[in-house]
């Protein structure tokens, strides 16, 4: 189960409201690379990871993803707080007030809206970490690509943390795959997937 | 008070941001000692911070509860047995 704690992994306190550039950093949110798919990734491949050790990292992490939720939704609606009908117009952001106001709801920058189908679980731990390693590197992209549309550096703080966070994270999910690797055989990692396959010498 | 509820509240996040990296370097190297030395001090100073801060300024999680005085009140409203998790500015607002 979960506990909430009452906090921000990192502190976000931004002065000047930006609708556009909300828009944008909501594809962390519920866009292909961001937070929510991050979470549900990690905390669904879990059931089929065969190592405890890497069962509980996949758990560290996914829930630190919700963390990160919270970090990308408090930038967003702070960045959307007290708007103007002027300043929704004038900011394009239309299309997004006339279905959800200034509320937070996960889509891409595109409009689309969050989906399951931005992420894996194969059922196979190999296949699975090898996605983990590069989800990390698509939502580092992300967020350097987020650092290039914006100079506010109230915005741009809390963005280079969650940035240096995937970094860490990547480094984890390379370990976990070679603890997995290490209990097989190590001339053909792919001969059996240990959490289908009956007797292929994982513990 | 809201500055060194302020203050507390960030030295918590540091300490609470370095045991949580430390949990996740020894989920995947669970015999360093240096690490597990360094878990141990953050998380004595994670839980020491942790309580002084519930009982000035309120609950971080819901089990913490009574446990002190209700966010942002002086002494004079203090009651024991109050339900003060609804209290208090939630994390997005920013501020802490």
């Amino acid at each position: 189960m979960w506990i909430y704690e009452k906090r921000l992994e990192y502190p976000v306190n931004i002065k000047d409201p930006d609708p556009r550039l909300a828009q944008a950093i909501m594809s962390q949110l519920g866009g292909p690379d961001g937070e929510l798919g991050a979470s549900m990734r990690y905390l669904n491949q879990r059931y089929s990871m065969p190592q405890a050790e890497v069962a509980g990292l996949l758990t560290d992490i996914g829930t630190e993803e919700l963390a990160h939720l919270e970090i990308v939704a408090a930038i967003i609606y702070q960045l959307t707080r007290n708007l103007s009908m002027k300043e929704i117009k004038e900011a394009g952001f239309e299309p997004y007030y006339v279905d959800h106001t200034t509320g937070v709801w996960p889509m891409a920058a595109s409009g689309q809206p969050f989906s399951s189908a931005q992420f894996q679980c194969t059922g196979d731990p190999i296949a699975d970490l090898y996605e983990d390693m590069a989800a990390e590197q698509k939502a580092r992209k992300t967020y350097d690509n987020i650092l290039r549309l914006t100079c506010d550096p109230d915005v741009c703080d809390p963005i280079r943390f969650l940035r240096a966070r995937e970094v860490v994270h990547l480094q984890r999910f390379g370990e976990g795959l070679r603890m997995v690797q290490e209990q097989l055989d190590s001339r053909n990692y792919y001969m059996c997937n240990p959490s289908f396959d009956k007797d292929c010498g994982c513990k | 008070m809201m500055k060194e509820r302020h203050a507390m509240l960030m030295k918590i996040s540091e300490i609470g941001f370095a045991l949580y990296d430390l949990i996740l370097f020894l989920d995947t190297h669970p015999e360093d000692e240096k690490a597990f030395s360094l878990f141990e001090e953050y998380n004595k100073k994670y839980r020491e911070l942790r309580k002084e801060y519930v009982t000035l300024y309120g609950p971080l999680t819901a089990s913490d509860v009574n446990t002190g005085r209700p966010c942002g009140c002086n002494e004079s409203r203090y009651r024991k047995y109050t339900w003060t998790w609804g209290e208090g500015p939630m994390p997005w607002e920013g501020g802490c």
